[in-house]
């Protein structure tokens, strides 16, 4: 029963649409902190070393990792970067019992969210969750605007990014030295691929592809 | 201790009978002394009596001279009584002739071969007492002509007699002679019954008296010691006779038994008493050198701990960090925990179960810290050793707990095997925990030295027959040749920043507990230190039931 899975509690905010997956050799400490953000209504999935969490993990099901830095055969930070290998960039706080300052440092340079040192206050780690959260989110939105935005052709896009810019139809078949009516025929293209018709959408698609 | 006793023994004898020896010697110079002594004053007295008896012949041989010759010569008849009363009172002087040397050649002085020849019939009587008494006289004839008037003249004579010659003054012809029997010089009471007494005239004896009760004369120690003599010449007579005292030394004389056998038993019970004593006084130094050792023994031992100690703060440090994530993880279980609670107590209807449940977590968790604190406290404690059966496992479990974060930070994977039989040793668990710390330590520093990976440090528990056996080995790279047989030298160390003392500590508080410690390599390389301690609970079996398998 390496894995085990906490549902939010009743009572809680049911704030999360997110997994937490929580990797500490600890058992104690994985069913403390299972039980706290579970009073926060954050499902938590809980593992007592990486190897499990490694076979267990899924692309479809992207969460925020907490991770114990030191683990036995494969620490938090070996973890991080073998999920990075697989392509998994979810976002990550580690938690430690030593205040290093270099494997601090380390994992801020590896691309880790959060450090923190234990014992962890419930608030901070929450915190930091729901950064990680929030980052989640973008993610999502990004991976979304850019799948919108692929279905364009070159033209297609080449045109929103003009009207997405603010110019009219008139100046960017000027620029582009086509007719006015085949710009607007773009333009329809374009409102049915992403499905709105809207500049401010536009505008906030090409912002979130970056 | 028994050789010693009888060697004090024998010393005893031996003191005993040069006591005896040298107590032996002094009584028989002694003795000599006195019985010489006793001779030479017995010798002068005798001496005197003698020669006061001499003086004696020589005053009545002058006054009977003088009675016989001169103008008024008395009548040969009142000779003859004076004579006679003379010899009634002097029993010694045996025979009284008053003689005639007529014929005989007178007041010349001349003495011939021819003269002495014709005068050999020319000796007549004129008075004798005892009558026929004495002797024929012709054979003196010569010697008494020859005599100087006035002067006694002494002769040989036999049957213990000699003869006094006394001539009478010019112109008598008549000489006057004494037969003095030596042997009544002296009255039976006077002379001494232990001295072999002689009296000679010109070397001829006169009288030869063996002493009487001349005991040991048969052991007489004559050749070691001289025999006490005394000689000298009778005064008068014409210093012609000597008196001559012999004394034998026989042993028993000499010998004072009865003093002898008291000294002896004096000298024994002195001996042994001394002796007692002198046995009293080593018994006494040696229990005292065996104090000594003892305090000697126990402030090393004292020492030991405290280096010990010294040794185990030492090491403390370098598992605190390990020590802390130990506790830092159940106090992260017990925050979470806590914080958790306060938020369900804080909810609108609070779900008393859950919270109940969080804090009988907390306070398992807590006591799980507590343990760990204990533990450590245990380990840096400064108590005395105290050696006790313990289990082993148990003991390694202790210092695997301590142990186990600061070998997992460093990468290195530790392997249990502990008997099911669990061995028992008669030991100071925290002593022995420091033994194992030190192996483990060791066998993580040569890993780390030596970059392994897959780095491991194995410890295994066994019975073995009557040994319980704690074996700690590792992967590493072994301990060098040259290495191997200085590695429990104290202050040898391979080390840049060692002291040298962990192994050596670690020998000597395994010997304390009666165990040894072996060091070696494994055939795959690592090295392997077995720990060797008499399995408790055997013991405790064979001493209970009397008797062990073969």
């Amino acid at each position: 029963m390496r894995v085990r899975r906490t549902r939010g509690a009743p009572g809680g905010e049911g704030m999360s649409r997110y997994q937490v997956y929580l990797i500490d050799d600890d058992e104690a400490v994985r069913e403390a902190i299972a039980f706290l953000l579970g009073t926060y209504g954050i499902d938590v999935e809980s593992f007592g070393e990486p190897k499990t969490f490694l076979a267990h993990v899924d692309e479809a099901k992207p969460g925020v990792l907490v991770v114990d830095l030191r683990m036995p055969e494969v620490s938090g930070l070996q973890l991080y970067q073998r999920l990075a290998e697989r392509g998994i960039d979810w976002p990550t706080v580690m938690i430690t019992g030593h205040g290093d300052v270099a494997a601090c440092r380390r994992a801020f340079k590896a691309g880790i969210q959060d450090f923190l040192t234990k014992p962890v206050d419930g608030e901070v780690l929450v915190e930091a969750l729901q950064q990680g959260f929030s980052s989640l989110d973008a993610r999502l939105e990004k991976r979304e605007a850019r799948a919108l935005l692929a279905r364009l052709t070159e033209r297609e896009r080449e045109v929103l990014d003009m009207v997405a810019r603010g110019w009219a139809s008139k100046e960017v078949a000027a620029a582009l030295e086509v007719s006015v009516r085949t710009i607007d025929a773009h333009r329809a293209k374009i409102a049915e691929k992403l499905g709105t018709s809207s500049v401010a959408e536009f505008v906030r698609l090409t912002l979130q592809e970056k | 201790m028994t050789k010693s006793l009888s060697k004090s023994w024998l010393f005893g004898l031996a003191l005993w009978l040069a006591a005896l020896l040298a107590f032996a010697l002094y009584s028989v110079e002694a003795s000599r002394a006195r019985l010489a002594g006793e001779l030479e004053v017995t010798g002068r007295t005798l001496h005197r009596l003698i020669s006061q008896r001499a003086a004696q012949h020589d005053a009545h041989m002058t006054s009977l001279i003088a009675l016989t010759s001169g103008a008024e010569a008395a009548p040969l008849g009142a000779v003859r009584q004076v004579m006679e009363s003379i010899s009634r009172f002097y029993p010694r002087i045996a025979w009284i002739a008053l003689v005639s040397l007529d014929g005989g050649e007178a007041g010349t002085g001349v003495a011939t071969g021819a003269g002495a020849a014709v005068g050999a019939g020319g000796v007549r009587m004129l008075v004798e007492v005892p009558e026929g008494g004495g002797e024929d006289l012709a054979p003196l004839r010569g010697a008494i002509g020859e005599q100087l008037r006035g002067k006694i003249g002494v002769h040989a004579s036999g049957n213990g007699r000699y003869l006094l010659a006394k001539r009478a003054p010019a112109p008598s012809d008549a000489a006057l002679v004494f037969g003095i029997d030596a042997a009544l010089l002296l009255e039976p009471e006077e002379r001494p019954a232990w001295a072999h007494l002689r009296l000679t005239l010109d070397g001829q004896e006169l009288l030869d008296l063996p002493a009487e009760d001349d005991l040991g004369a048969g052991a007489s120690l004559a050749p070691h010691f001289t025999a006490p003599h005394f000689e000298k010449v009778i005064d008068g007579e014409g210093q012609k006779i000597l008196l001559s005292l012999d004394r034998a030394l026989p042993l028993d004389a000499l010998l004072p038994w009865r003093s002898l056998l008291g000294f002896a038993v004096l000298a024994g019970l002195a001996s042994f008493a001394l002796m007692f004593a002198l046995r009293q006084r080593a018994a006494a130094q040696q229990s005292q050198q065996v104090a000594r050792q003892a305090e000697a023994r126990a402030l090393l031992q004292e020492r030991e701990t405290l280096l010990a100690h010294a040794s185990r703060v030492n090491a403390m440090g370098e598992l605190a960090s390990g020590i802390a994530h130990e506790l830092t993880q159940p106090l992260t279980a017990v925050l979470s925990r806590s914080q958790a609670a306060l938020r369900l107590a804080g909810a609108e209807k609070p779900d008393l179960g859950m919270i109940t449940q969080a804090l009988d977590v907390n306070v398992r968790e807590a006591k799980r810290a507590g343990e760990m604190l204990k533990r450590m406290r245990d380990y840096a404690s400064n108590k005395a050793p105290e050696p006790k059966p313990s289990a082993l496992n148990g003991i390694v479990s202790e210092i695997v707990a301590l142990t186990a974060a600061d070998l997992e930070r460093r990468g290195i994977k530790l392997e249990l095997d502990l008997s099911a039989e669990a061995p028992e040793a008669v030991v100071d668990a925290i002593e022995m925990e420091q033994v194992l710390h030190n192996l483990i330590r060791n066998a993580a520093d040569a890993l780390e030295g030596a970059g392994i990976l897959d780095a491991r440090i194995s410890i295994v528990t066994k019975v073995v027959g009557a040994d319980a056996k704690i074996e700690v080995a590792d992967n590493g790279p072994g301990i060098p040749a040259d290495v191997l047989p200085k590695l429990f030298v104290p202050f040898f160390t391979t080390k840049a920043d060692g002291m040298g003392l962990g192994l050596s500590l670690c020998q000597t508080l395994v010997e304390r507990v009666d165990g040894r410690i072996e060091a070696g390599n494994d055939a795959g390389g690592g090295a392997r230190f077995v720990i060797t301690l008499p399995h408790a609970s055997a013991r405790k079996s064979e001493s209970i039931f009397g008797k062990h398998d073969a």
